[in-house]
Protein backbone atom coordinates (compact mmCIF):
# COMPACT_ATOMS: atom_id res chain seq x y z
CA UNK A 1 0.00 0.00 0.00
CA UNK A 2 1.36 3.54 -1.18
CA UNK A 3 0.46 6.83 0.05
CA UNK A 4 -2.25 8.84 -2.33
CA UNK A 5 -1.20 12.72 -3.45
CA UNK A 6 -0.82 15.14 -0.47
CA UNK A 7 -4.17 15.14 0.56
CA UNK A 8 -5.07 11.72 0.69
CA UNK A 9 -4.30 9.86 4.39
CA UNK A 10 -2.36 6.33 4.24
CA UNK A 11 -5.04 3.86 4.89
CA UNK A 12 -4.35 0.92 7.02
CA UNK A 13 -5.60 -2.50 6.26
CA UNK A 14 -9.55 -2.33 7.89
CA UNK A 15 -9.34 0.93 9.17
CA UNK A 16 -12.42 3.52 8.38
CA UNK A 17 -11.43 7.16 7.17
CA UNK A 18 -13.61 9.82 6.98
CA UNK A 19 -13.34 11.94 3.97
CA UNK A 20 -14.16 15.47 4.64
CA UNK A 21 -15.01 17.98 2.04
CA UNK A 22 -12.50 18.87 -0.83
CA UNK A 23 -10.12 15.95 0.12
CA UNK A 24 -9.97 12.75 -1.13
CA UNK A 25 -8.48 8.92 -0.41
CA UNK A 26 -7.09 6.21 -1.96
CA UNK A 27 -5.90 2.50 -1.31
CA UNK A 28 -4.92 -0.45 -2.22
CA UNK A 29 -5.47 -2.67 1.02
CA UNK A 30 -9.27 -3.23 2.13
CA UNK A 31 -10.75 -0.78 4.37
CA UNK A 32 -13.64 1.58 4.60
CA UNK A 33 -13.84 5.12 3.11
CA UNK A 34 -16.58 7.37 3.90
CA UNK A 35 -18.03 10.93 3.38
CA UNK A 36 -21.22 12.52 3.39
CA UNK A 37 -22.39 14.31 0.40
CA UNK A 38 -25.53 17.31 -0.17
CA UNK A 39 -25.04 19.38 -2.89
CA UNK A 40 -20.77 17.99 -3.22
CA UNK A 41 -20.16 15.02 -5.71
CA UNK A 42 -18.12 12.08 -4.76
CA UNK A 43 -16.57 10.40 -7.60
CA UNK A 44 -14.79 6.90 -7.15
CA UNK A 45 -12.43 4.96 -9.24
CA UNK A 46 -11.41 1.29 -9.50
CA UNK A 47 -8.94 -1.12 -11.12
CA UNK A 48 -10.55 -4.34 -10.01
CA UNK A 49 -7.94 -6.38 -11.33
CA UNK A 50 -5.36 -4.21 -9.36
CA UNK A 51 -7.77 -4.59 -6.07
CA UNK A 52 -6.77 -0.34 -6.24
CA UNK A 53 -9.47 2.15 -5.57
CA UNK A 54 -10.10 5.79 -4.53
CA UNK A 55 -12.75 8.57 -4.05
CA UNK A 56 -13.16 12.42 -4.20
CA UNK A 57 -15.48 14.56 -2.29
CA UNK A 58 -15.91 18.00 -4.04
CA UNK A 59 -17.71 21.26 -3.58
CA UNK A 60 -17.58 23.26 -6.58
CA UNK A 61 -17.24 22.72 -10.04
CA UNK A 62 -14.64 24.75 -11.13
CA UNK A 63 -11.43 26.40 -9.84
CA UNK A 64 -10.71 30.20 -10.13
CA UNK A 65 -7.59 30.80 -11.57
CA UNK A 66 -4.56 29.94 -10.03
CA UNK A 67 -6.69 27.50 -7.73
CA UNK A 68 -5.12 23.62 -7.68
CA UNK A 69 -7.31 22.88 -4.48
CA UNK A 70 -9.30 19.19 -4.86
CA UNK A 71 -12.31 21.52 -3.69
CA UNK A 72 -12.46 21.65 -7.59
CA UNK A 73 -14.24 19.15 -9.54
CA UNK A 74 -11.71 20.09 -12.13
CA UNK A 75 -8.92 19.24 -9.94
CA UNK A 76 -10.43 16.77 -7.72
CA UNK A 77 -10.92 14.45 -10.16
CA UNK A 78 -7.24 14.75 -12.20
CA UNK A 79 -5.62 14.12 -8.47
CA UNK A 80 -8.12 11.31 -7.94
CA UNK A 81 -6.89 9.70 -10.98
CA UNK A 82 -2.95 10.09 -10.00
CA UNK A 83 -3.42 9.13 -6.51
CA UNK A 84 -4.90 5.64 -7.76
CA UNK A 85 -2.04 5.25 -10.56
CA UNK A 86 0.32 5.88 -8.11
CA UNK A 87 -1.12 2.75 -6.37
CA UNK A 88 -0.65 0.57 -9.07
CA UNK A 89 -4.20 1.12 -11.28
CA UNK A 90 -3.88 0.96 -14.97
CA UNK A 91 -5.93 3.69 -16.32
CA UNK A 92 -7.93 1.56 -19.03
CA UNK A 93 -9.13 -0.81 -16.26
CA UNK A 94 -10.35 2.21 -14.22
CA UNK A 95 -14.07 2.60 -13.78
CA UNK A 96 -15.90 5.42 -12.32
CA UNK A 97 -19.03 5.56 -10.09
CA UNK A 98 -20.70 9.06 -9.72
CA UNK A 99 -22.96 9.70 -6.51
CA UNK A 100 -23.98 13.12 -4.91
CA UNK A 101 -25.66 16.45 -6.42
CA UNK A 102 -28.48 16.99 -4.26
CA UNK A 103 -30.88 19.92 -4.06
CA UNK A 104 -31.97 19.41 -0.50
CA UNK A 105 -35.19 20.71 -0.43
CA UNK A 106 -37.92 19.63 -2.41
CA UNK A 107 -39.34 22.99 -3.22
CA UNK A 108 -35.94 23.57 -4.74
CA UNK A 109 -35.87 20.37 -7.43
CA UNK A 110 -37.12 21.82 -10.18
CA UNK A 111 -33.86 23.73 -10.64
CA UNK A 112 -31.69 22.66 -13.16
CA UNK A 113 -28.77 25.21 -12.41
CA UNK A 114 -28.15 24.89 -8.64
CA UNK A 115 -25.09 23.82 -7.31
CA UNK A 116 -25.21 19.58 -6.97
CA UNK A 117 -26.19 20.22 -11.08
CA UNK A 118 -23.21 21.94 -11.65
CA UNK A 119 -21.12 19.59 -9.67
CA UNK A 120 -22.41 16.66 -11.71
CA UNK A 121 -22.31 17.89 -14.67
CA UNK A 122 -18.36 18.68 -14.31
CA UNK A 123 -18.09 14.98 -12.87
CA UNK A 124 -19.49 13.69 -16.49
CA UNK A 125 -17.96 15.86 -18.61
CA UNK A 126 -14.01 15.22 -16.94
CA UNK A 127 -14.85 11.80 -16.92
CA UNK A 128 -15.71 11.43 -20.53
CA UNK A 129 -12.61 13.69 -21.48
CA UNK A 130 -10.32 11.45 -19.45
CA UNK A 131 -12.10 8.85 -21.22
CA UNK A 132 -12.65 6.62 -17.98
CA UNK A 133 -16.45 4.54 -18.12
CA UNK A 134 -19.08 5.45 -15.67
CA UNK A 135 -20.59 2.17 -14.03
CA UNK A 136 -22.96 3.90 -11.90
CA UNK A 137 -24.40 6.94 -10.91
CA UNK A 138 -26.36 8.00 -8.47
CA UNK A 139 -27.03 12.06 -8.68
CA UNK A 140 -29.64 14.60 -7.98
CA UNK A 141 -33.07 14.06 -6.01
CA UNK A 142 -33.11 15.85 -2.77
CA UNK A 143 -31.87 14.13 -0.20
CA UNK A 144 -28.21 14.42 1.07
CA UNK A 145 -26.08 10.93 0.74
CA UNK A 146 -23.74 8.59 3.15
CA UNK A 147 -21.52 6.56 1.05
CA UNK A 148 -18.83 4.22 2.12
CA UNK A 149 -16.52 3.37 -0.52
CA UNK A 150 -14.60 -0.17 -0.53
CA UNK A 151 -11.15 0.43 -2.57
CA UNK A 152 -10.25 -3.03 -3.18
CA UNK A 153 -13.41 -4.06 -4.22
CA UNK A 154 -14.91 -0.91 -5.73
CA UNK A 155 -18.00 -0.94 -3.96
CA UNK A 156 -19.70 1.69 -2.88
CA UNK A 157 -22.65 1.86 -0.79
CA UNK A 158 -24.65 4.94 -0.55
CA UNK A 159 -27.82 4.89 1.88
CA UNK A 160 -29.95 8.64 1.74
CA UNK A 161 -30.16 10.41 4.74
CA UNK B 1 -30.94 40.98 17.36
CA UNK B 2 -29.36 43.45 15.35
CA UNK B 3 -29.16 44.71 11.62
CA UNK B 4 -27.18 46.43 9.47
CA UNK B 5 -27.26 47.29 5.78
CA UNK B 6 -24.42 46.84 3.47
CA UNK B 7 -24.38 49.82 0.81
CA UNK B 8 -26.06 48.42 -2.35
CA UNK B 9 -24.62 46.38 -4.76
CA UNK B 10 -25.00 47.92 -8.25
CA UNK B 11 -26.04 45.02 -10.31
CA UNK B 12 -28.30 43.00 -8.38
CA UNK B 13 -31.92 44.24 -8.32
CA UNK B 14 -32.97 42.87 -5.23
CA UNK B 15 -31.24 42.44 -1.84
CA UNK B 16 -31.59 39.22 -0.17
CA UNK B 17 -31.55 39.02 3.54
CA UNK B 18 -29.35 36.64 5.03
CA UNK B 19 -29.57 35.76 9.17
CA UNK B 20 -26.44 34.67 10.67
CA UNK B 21 -27.15 33.02 14.07
CA UNK B 22 -23.65 32.44 15.56
CA UNK B 23 -22.56 33.09 19.54
CA UNK B 24 -18.96 33.86 18.85
CA UNK B 25 -18.91 37.88 17.88
CA UNK B 26 -15.64 37.10 15.76
CA UNK B 27 -17.51 34.51 13.32
CA UNK B 28 -19.92 36.73 13.03
CA UNK B 29 -18.02 39.70 11.81
CA UNK B 30 -16.11 37.37 9.80
CA UNK B 31 -19.15 36.32 8.23
CA UNK B 32 -20.44 39.83 8.18
CA UNK B 33 -17.46 41.17 6.16
CA UNK B 34 -17.89 38.33 3.55
CA UNK B 35 -21.25 38.50 3.32
CA UNK B 36 -22.43 42.54 3.40
CA UNK B 37 -21.34 44.41 0.62
CA UNK B 38 -23.85 41.89 -1.65
CA UNK B 39 -26.73 41.10 1.12
CA UNK B 40 -28.61 42.86 3.76
CA UNK B 41 -27.43 40.72 7.48
CA UNK B 42 -29.61 40.24 10.45
CA UNK B 43 -28.02 38.84 13.15
CA UNK B 44 -28.82 36.24 16.58
CA UNK B 45 -26.48 35.22 19.06
CA UNK B 46 -27.90 31.93 20.15
CA UNK B 47 -30.30 29.43 18.96
CA UNK B 48 -33.19 30.67 20.53
CA UNK B 49 -33.04 34.90 19.29
CA UNK B 50 -32.12 32.80 15.95
CA UNK B 51 -35.49 31.22 15.50
CA UNK B 52 -37.62 34.11 16.73
CA UNK B 53 -35.46 36.26 14.35
CA UNK B 54 -36.11 33.95 11.49
CA UNK B 55 -40.03 33.22 12.37
CA UNK B 56 -40.47 37.21 12.77
CA UNK B 57 -37.98 38.59 9.73
CA UNK B 58 -38.23 35.38 7.22
CA UNK B 59 -34.77 35.82 5.89
CA UNK B 60 -34.21 34.26 2.96
CA UNK B 61 -31.56 32.17 4.10
CA UNK B 62 -29.97 31.13 6.90
CA UNK B 63 -25.92 30.91 8.28
CA UNK B 64 -26.25 28.39 11.29
CA UNK B 65 -23.74 27.89 13.85
CA UNK B 66 -24.05 24.47 15.48
CA UNK B 67 -22.14 25.08 19.07
CA UNK B 68 -23.81 27.88 20.97
CA UNK B 69 -25.21 28.30 24.68
CA UNK B 70 -28.64 27.04 25.28
CA UNK B 71 -30.17 25.76 22.02
CA UNK B 72 -27.55 24.15 19.62
CA UNK B 73 -27.56 24.46 15.78
CA UNK B 74 -28.88 21.19 15.79
CA UNK B 75 -31.73 21.29 17.39
CA UNK B 76 -32.35 25.08 16.09
CA UNK B 77 -32.89 23.72 12.92
CA UNK B 78 -35.21 21.37 13.68
CA UNK B 79 -37.37 23.64 14.90
CA UNK B 80 -37.43 25.93 11.93
CA UNK B 81 -38.17 23.16 10.09
CA UNK B 82 -41.44 22.61 11.50
CA UNK B 83 -42.59 25.89 11.20
CA UNK B 84 -44.43 27.03 8.28
CA UNK B 85 -42.27 30.65 8.21
CA UNK B 86 -39.43 28.40 7.86
CA UNK B 87 -39.68 25.11 6.70
CA UNK B 88 -38.73 26.09 2.93
CA UNK B 89 -35.92 28.92 4.18
CA UNK B 90 -31.79 27.26 2.97
CA UNK B 91 -30.35 26.48 5.90
CA UNK B 92 -26.64 26.52 5.78
CA UNK B 93 -25.01 25.01 8.64
CA UNK B 94 -21.34 26.63 9.19
CA UNK B 95 -19.53 25.19 11.97
CA UNK B 96 -16.06 23.71 13.90
CA UNK B 97 -18.12 20.45 14.11
CA UNK B 98 -17.30 18.64 10.68
CA UNK B 99 -16.72 14.97 11.83
CA UNK B 100 -18.97 12.03 10.09
CA UNK B 101 -21.64 12.01 13.16
CA UNK B 102 -21.93 16.21 12.92
CA UNK B 103 -22.22 16.33 9.24
CA UNK B 104 -25.13 13.40 9.06
CA UNK B 105 -26.88 15.02 12.33
CA UNK B 106 -26.75 18.14 10.30
CA UNK B 107 -28.18 16.76 7.20
CA UNK B 108 -30.91 14.55 9.28
CA UNK B 109 -31.89 18.35 11.85
CA UNK B 110 -32.84 19.30 8.00
CA UNK B 111 -29.99 21.84 6.75
CA UNK B 112 -29.70 22.66 3.31
CA UNK B 113 -25.56 22.45 2.96
CA UNK B 114 -22.86 22.10 5.79
CA UNK B 115 -19.48 24.33 5.63
CA UNK B 116 -16.55 23.24 8.32
CA UNK B 117 -15.22 26.53 10.12
CA UNK B 118 -12.80 28.05 9.09
CA UNK B 119 -15.00 29.08 6.20
CA UNK B 120 -12.94 29.50 2.61
CA UNK B 121 -15.10 32.70 1.47
CA UNK B 122 -15.49 31.47 -2.11
CA UNK B 123 -17.08 28.71 -1.23
CA UNK B 124 -18.93 30.59 0.87
CA UNK B 125 -20.43 32.76 -1.72
CA UNK B 126 -21.01 30.28 -4.31
CA UNK B 127 -23.39 28.42 -2.02
CA UNK B 128 -25.13 31.37 -0.87
CA UNK B 129 -25.91 32.39 -4.67
CA UNK B 130 -26.52 28.63 -5.21
CA UNK B 131 -29.48 28.26 -3.11
CA UNK B 132 -31.12 32.17 -2.88
CA UNK B 133 -30.87 31.23 -6.56
CA UNK B 134 -32.09 28.10 -6.56
CA UNK B 135 -35.17 29.51 -3.95
CA UNK B 136 -36.44 31.41 -6.31
CA UNK B 137 -35.65 34.60 -4.21
CA UNK B 138 -33.15 36.02 -6.85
Amino acid sequence: MAAAPALAPVLMADTRVFVHPGKLAASATPCRITTILGSCVAVSLHDAGMSVGGINHYLLPRAPHGETSTRFGDHALPQLLEAVERLGARRKHLVAKVVGGACVLDVFRDKTTHLGNQNVTMAFETLHEMRLPVMMAETGGSKARHVTFHPDTGDLVVRCL
Amino acid sequence: MTSTKAPEAPHQAKRCRILIVDDSSTHRLWLELMLGSRYDIDVAVDGEAGLRAAVANQPDLILLDVVMPGVDGFTTCRALRKRTETRKTPVIMVTTKDEEIDVETGYTSGCTDYIAKPVDQLELLAKVESWLDASGVV
